[in-house]
């Protein structure tokens, strides 16, 4: 002992700081610039303008969409749709997107609103928007995280989300529409302009609801007729749009920065211009022509440069000429799809592809509307509707009234689209729905769809691959993916999904049979 | 709080034994407060038995240390919600600001290492040897895990099992030569660390989770960096070119190789081993010296080689560009989806070469490459002015260098790359690389004046 204490070296350091208040430790983790409590309508505002936004616009809707529905072809390779390509991004793009930046949002709203009385109005748009959003989405690859999407707030199981059967998905949104239609109130707080659709009106908003169910029970009617029939019925005896005032559309603005801005218009024109590459297929121009379609030059803004003057381009009505689908710049002037002249005309240097009618310009502004649902889609289903005798209506009355609706509702995108009511008539006389067959009708109505879902083509491409309308020829190109043979009938799930949510990617791979261009989706005869 | 005793017997052993109370502002306060302990017995050989003349020093410690920490970044367990900078009109616009899901349970982490070590010196401090061997478990240690952006969000802070590492640390250095005004002497370090992941913890339904998701490569078809329950920490998963039993291998009928079912393992994103060698010469007044860097055991997913194969820039392929590549393989049927046992051999036409390759480059590990590499990290040759030169200058002494850094790379398995690229410092990255720039060279002198 005497030794240590000798030779030791004792170095004791006792440090005792100040009593720590915890209180005061706490606080200090609090972010002084943010806030933790925000009107949620703010919430709301920005879910729904980020539904148009141009990155998942562009590559769904007009890349992939518009070109496999024969709207518009390409040469270019990167307008994957035309060929039949895979590119994983484009394909992936919307639901790379719109769980983060849309579904998020409005799930959050739902939340943070469910209990107050007075927010009620709040809380059932963002229901109804939550189900259009993730509607679109199942449409576009089949079974979808749906119930536990964008809840990963609200605890640890909604980390790793389940994908719903896609038949669950749709009970749910009808559900979920139905309930939030049923609690929209005029007395509770208004929205104003908070609601970038319809400005805070809530009878618009009853009729959206009714849309939105009508648009999903009709696409229910090839695999679950019943059931479609009586959720289409419902809905439409609940009352829907009565005319193009009531059009679901989100109303972009100029600018100052991108959200503010219609993406799709953004990537077809101002900004990416990637109308540049694509011209109106000869699918659409010569169906339009045949019909005397007088929309023709509303769709097409010309032949030409649409970066050159306006005064260069050929608008005469009889000049414009679609651009076929499914070839490049060299394969296009393989065996006859093109005549003799037209190839002559295609390899003069400086024309190619502009040798076909381009996009107008007119309607690819940054404050044009961006369409979710129309009055003149709600009034063919209900033509479609009467002819299938799910609901009394006149089906001939509906049909006129859907297809003036779809050829006037364009002059929300620029006066000069203006067409004459003696002009309307007489392309509608010249359909001859009253005297067609049944299924002749349903031809008609299909095709007036396709055309009156113009820019709104996911829609477009959810109706064909339900009624097989219009009649569309795949295209053949050597290099399409996986040699299929006909036109894809979903696009290919996000592809980082394979290893950030494995055990459900696999299990709603299974369920669905592949996740291949090829799979059926529930409503389109699969699983 | 923390307190510190060290205590010394006789001169030849010495104990040092501290504890600690930390309490994180990071955390929420049910859970922010650590307390760990730590102590170290040394015992100098040398001062208390007799050893033989050869050996000038021998040291040998041992210590059990805890250390513990919190989250790094401040803020982060709060939902927080954040205004656009523009309006839309007249309505405001809103955002939530978090990306990754806040976790108010997180808990600090502890890390227990138990060290052993020796420190011998020999022939009159002209060679020394510190050898340590170690062995560190760390639980509770807080990652930034990737979940499913289906969720709404992209990764959430969790408190993850138990992570050990283990390994061994050696010191060679000693005087190779010395007489006449020129001295050698060199020193050689070298280490091995192996990593396990033990436990990963348990999900919600309590089941042991298997994997967590780190990085994601930014060629973003699903390769990237997991923690692997039973693994090495840092494993790079991604897709192997589909085999059947015998080990023969799937192509479809255009002869394009077919993917593994899932991603698996298909290497190692850290190195096991680093080691380095310096040496430096001395004669009379002038001196050069060297550093050389090895690292061994470690892999590389290359973005770059990636995107080489994909557009034709890889040397790798000019083969069947006059349509003479040929493929044997078994068949896989890709409009059924399944295996056959065919066997197939197809020339891949010229016009299809570029599919072929690109079809190649998505098989993650014909693009995951070995990484092991030495540099030459450091070169340097100095001149040190004697006094007579320096004469009436007010300088007291003055020396010139020439001084080189990463001169060159010895030895490396990957085409194209400098192996030691990276595209984040984030831990949960090391091994993926996409466009790294090349590193650069850097030659300079110094001058140093004494006053």
């Amino acid at each position: 002992m005497k030794k240590i204490i000798k030779n030791g070296l004792v170095l004791g350091t006792l440090l005792l700081s100040q009593a720590c208040d915890s209180d005061k430790l706490a606080e200090l983790n609090i972010n002084q610039n943010a806030v933790t409590d925000m009107d949620m309508s703010y919430l709301l505002a920005t879910a729904t303008l980020r539904i148009g936004g141009e990155y998942e616009n562009t590559r769904a809707n007009m890349l992939y969409a518009a070109t496999m529905i024969q709207h518009t072809a390409s040469n270019a390779g990167y307008f994957s749709g035309d060929k039949y390509f895979y590119n994983a991004q484009y394909s992936g793009a919307y639901m790379e997107r719109h769980y983060t930046d849309v579904i998020r949002l409005y799930s959050e709203v739902i939340q943070k609103t469910a209990s107050d009385p007075n927010l009620v109005n709040l809380n059932a748009v963002a229901t109804i928007l939550r189900a259009f959003d993730l509607h679109r989405m199942t449409d576009l690859y089949g079974d979808i995280p749906y119930l536990q999407a964008g809840n990963g707030l609200q605890g640890e199981d909604n980390w790793f989300p389940k994908y719903d059967n896609q038949k669950d998905v749709y009970a749910a949104i009808v559900r979920d529409v139905k309930a939030a239609r049923d609690k929209l109130s005029p007395t509770a707080k208004a929205l104003g302009a908070q609601d970038v659709i319809y400005n805070g009106d809530i009878a618009k908003w009853k009729k959206f609801a009714n849309a939105l169910l009508m648009r999903v029970g009709m696409r229910m009617q090839k695999k679950d007729e019943a059931t479609g029939r009586s959720i289409f019925s419902e809905a439409f005896t609940s009352g829907t749009f009565t005319s193009n005032a009531d059009n679901g559309t989100i109303k972009y603005l100029n600018g100052p920065s991108g959200f503010n801005r219609n993406g799709l218009n953004d990537g077809y024109w101002n900004t990416y211009k990637y109308s540049r590459d694509c011209k109106i297929s000869r699918t659409f121009i010569n169906w339009m022509k045949a019909n005397n379609d007088p929309r023709l030059m509303i769709v097409s803004g010309g032949i030409g440069d649409p970066t050159a003057a306006p005064s260069t381009w050929n608008t005469d009505p009889a000049a414009q000429k679609g651009m076929p689908n499914g070839f490049n710049a060299t394969t296009i002037l393989n065996g006859n799809t093109l005549t003799e002249a037209e190839k002559e005309e295609f390899i003069r240097p400086g024309v190619a592809r502009n040798m076909f009618s381009m996009l107008n310009l007119k309607y690819l502004d940054w404050e044009d509307p961006y369409y979710l649902i129309s009055f003149a889609e709600t009034e063919l289903m209900a033509s479609e509707a009467a002819v299938r005798g799910w609901i009394s209506a006149n089906a001939e009355e509906k049909f006129r009234s859907g297809v003036t609706a779809a050829i006037t509702a364009w002059t929300a995108f620029d006066p000069s689209f203006v067409r004459s009511t003696a002009e309307i008539s007489s392309y509608i006389a010249g359909r001859k729905f009253g005297e067609a067959s049944n299924p002749e009708k349903l031809r008609l109505i299909g095709e007036e769809y396709w055309a009156a879902t113009w820019l709104n083509d996911i829609e477009s491409y959810s109706n064909w691959r339900r009624t097989g309308i219009p009649a569309l020829t795949p295209t053949s190109d050597p290099n399409r993916f996986k040699q299929i043979n006909e036109i894809p009938r979903r696009l290919i799930y996000w592809e980082s999904e394979i290893s950030s949510n494995p055990a459900n990617y696999k299990a709603a791979v299974d369920r669905m049979g592949g996740d291949e261009f090829t799979t059926r989706m529930w409503w389109d005869g699969g699983n | 709080m923390f307190g510190n005793v060290n205590i010394g017997y006789d001169n030849w052993l010495y104990l040092n034994v501290t504890g600690r109370q930390d309490q994180f502002s990071t955390l929420s306060p049910e859970n922010n407060t650590l307390f760990y302990p730590s102590v170290g017995v040394g015992a100098v050989l040398s001062d208390v038995l007799k050893l033989p003349s050869t050996v000038t020093f021998a040291k040998v410690r041992a210590s059990w240390a805890q250390v513990g920490g919190g989250g790094p970044d401040p803020y982060a367990l709060n939902v927080t919600y954040g205004l656009l900078a523009n309006p839309h009109g007249n309505a405001n616009l809103g955002q939530i600001n978090n990306g990754s899901i806040p976790n108010a349970a997180l808990a600090p982490y502890t890390s227990t290492e138990f060290e052993v070590g020796a420190d011998f010196r020999f022939f009159k401090n002209r060679l020394g040897i510190d050898i340590a061997h170690y062995n560190r478990r760390t639980t509770n240690d807080i990652l930034n895990a990737g979940i499913s952006a289906t969720s709404g969000f992209g990764s959430t802070s969790i408190n993850v099992g138990e992570l050990t590492n283990r390994g061994i640390e050696l010191l060679l250095n000693g005087v190779l030569i010395e007489r006449g005004g020129f001295k050698w002497d060199a020193s050689l370090n070298f280490s091995r660390n192996i990593s396990m992941a033990e436990n990963l913890g348990t999900n919600a339904r309590g089941e042991a989770i298997q994997f967590l998701n780190l990085e994601e490569s930014r060629v973003r078809g699903g390769e990237r960096v997991q923690h692997i329950l039973g693994e090495q920490l840092g494993m790079i998963i991604g897709w192997t070119h589909r085999t059947n039993a015998q080990g023969q291998k799937f192509y479809d009928a255009n002869g394009f190789p077919v993917r593994s079912a899932a991603p698996e393992i298909v290497g190692m994103g850290r190195h096991p081993i680093s080691a380095g060698l310096n040496n430096h010469f001395q004669y009379k007044n002038v001196s050069l010296s060297f550093l050389i860097d090895v690292r061994q055991g470690g892999s590389i997913f290359s973005g770059t080689n990636w995107y080489a194969y994909r557009n034709g820039l890889h040397k790798e392929t000019l083969a069947g560009r006059e349509g003479d590549l040929v493929v044997t393989g078994v068949l896989f049927d890709q409009a059924t989806n399944r295996e056959t046992d065919t066997p197939i051999s197809v020339t891949i036409p010229r016009e299809r070469i570029s599919d072929y390759w690109t079809a190649y480059s998505n098989i993650t590990e014909n693009v995951v490459y070995n990484a092991s590499y030495a540099k030459l990290r450091e070169l340097s040759v100095g001149y040190s002015i004697p006094k007579k030169l320096l004469g009436k200058l007010p300088f007291e002494s003055a020396a010139i260098s020439v001084v080189g850094r990463n001169l060159a790379l010895l030895w490396s398995n990957v085409p194209n790359i400098d192996p030691e690229s990276g595209y984040t410092v984030a831990t949960g990255a090391q091994g993926l690389e996409f466009f790294a720039m090349p590193q650069t060279r850097n030659l300079g002198v110094n001058l140093s004046l004494n006053f």
